[in-house]
């Protein structure tokens, strides 16, 4: 029966054509906070017969990437924007043809509410490409995350203003300490001595132990 | 077990100092300012910037005459060419002397920073 033959085949046909569409770049979350550092991850899937081996993934305006997970197997580059901010970032590796990768990094939202629009291309080792530029209902569509009010703050890496108490709430900067204004030489920035500080004691700490260690070596030993 | 009484104690030492320094790293810092930081420049100066060695969100600029008026146009900001650096103009018709510079971030991460320095005019 031929005709059942071509029926079939063409049912084929049409089931790995359309399973590309299937299995999408995709960013997380939808939703963040304005002005929150956020921990975004990119889920590469490989959906098709070639490997994947880069993806490129343009920032949108606004967002500051400050910190990036290390995808193992994958090495990471970035390019700068005019303005000296991440442009693009590209991870160059090898995906299984059955497999998927997450790039996981923190970003501070922009202030403003809005759609943020992640652009990326997908490059495949038998040389093709996957644009993931597209609206939401295109074929290849580009993942979007809503920067909302609404959504609840995040602060990845514990450095800026937590979902606690005030919320959503824009925070005000501190005023200049007061030693440092009335200091003769100025100094540079009040969390760089914290940070001297803590690190000195660390230092104190380490040498204390070490010497506690010493003086209760046993002269027998060793 | 009588070099385990030696080891244990300085590898928790060495590990609580790693602990406590490493934190401090990853914090933004002030790179460069102009002008520079006790330099002496010319009464037509037009703008005071900072630079940081990693973008911020946000940050603010103020400047005050030595009689502490302020003479800085308005509280500054980012540059929008250069995501590290806060920028403010200065009003015209300055006099000589010592002015101080207060500067306020947000860095990419949240952390919240404040400093200042002084310049000459002359």
């Amino acid at each position: 029966m031929p005709r059942l033959r071509i029926a079939a085949l063409a049912t084929l046909a049409a089931l790995a054509g359309a399973s590309p569409a299937a299995a999408h770049i995709q960013m997380s979350p939808a939703e963040a906070a304005p002005g929150d550092p956020v921990r975004f991850e990119l889920l590469v899937p490989g959906e098709k017969e070639a490997r994947t081996t880069e993806v490129a993934l343009q920032i949108p305006k606004g967002v500051l990437p400050f910190s990036w997970e290390d995808a193992p197997g994958w090495k990471r580059t970035t390019e700068p924007a005019t303005d000296g901010s991440v442009g693009v970032v590209r991870w160059r590796g090898r995906l299984a043809a059955d497999g998927f990768v997450r790039f996981s990094f923190l970003a501070a939202t922009p202030e403003q509410e809005g759609q943020l629009t992640w652009k990326a291309v997908q490059r495949y080792d038998d040389g093709s490409e996957a644009a993931w530029i597209g609206p939401p209902d295109a074929e290849n569509p580009a993942a979007v995350t809503e920067v909302s009010a609404a959504a609840a703050r995040q602060n990845a890496g514990g450095e800026g203003q937590g979902a606690g108490a005030d919320g959503a709430a824009p925070s005000t900067p501190p005023a200049p300490a007061s030693a440092d204004a009335e200091a003769d030489d100025d100094g540079g920035g009040t969390s760089g001595t914290l940070g001297l500080a803590f690190g000195a004691a660390g230092l104190v700490l380490g040498a204390a132990a070490l010497v506690v260690a010493l003086r209760r070596r046993p002269r027998a030993v060793v | 077990m009588q070099l385990r009484r030696i080891i244990t104690p300085t590898a928790l030492g060495a590990a609580a100092a790693l602990a406590v320094a490493v934190p401090a790293a990853a914090h933004t810092e002030l790179k460069s300012t102009s002008p520079a930081a006790g330099a002496t420049k010319s009464r037509s100066l037009g703008t005071v910037t900072a630079t940081f060695t990693a973008a911020i969100q946000r940050g603010t600029l103020k400047v005050t005459a030595p009689d502490g008026t302020k003479v800085s146009k308005g509280s500054g900001g980012r540059d929008p060419r250069k995501v590290t650096r806060v920028r403010v103009a200065l009003k015209g018709g300055l006099s000589a002397g010592r002015y101080k510079a207060r500067w306020t971030i947000r860095a990419a991460d949240g952390h919240e920073q404040a400093g200042s320095f002084s310049f000459r005019l002359r």
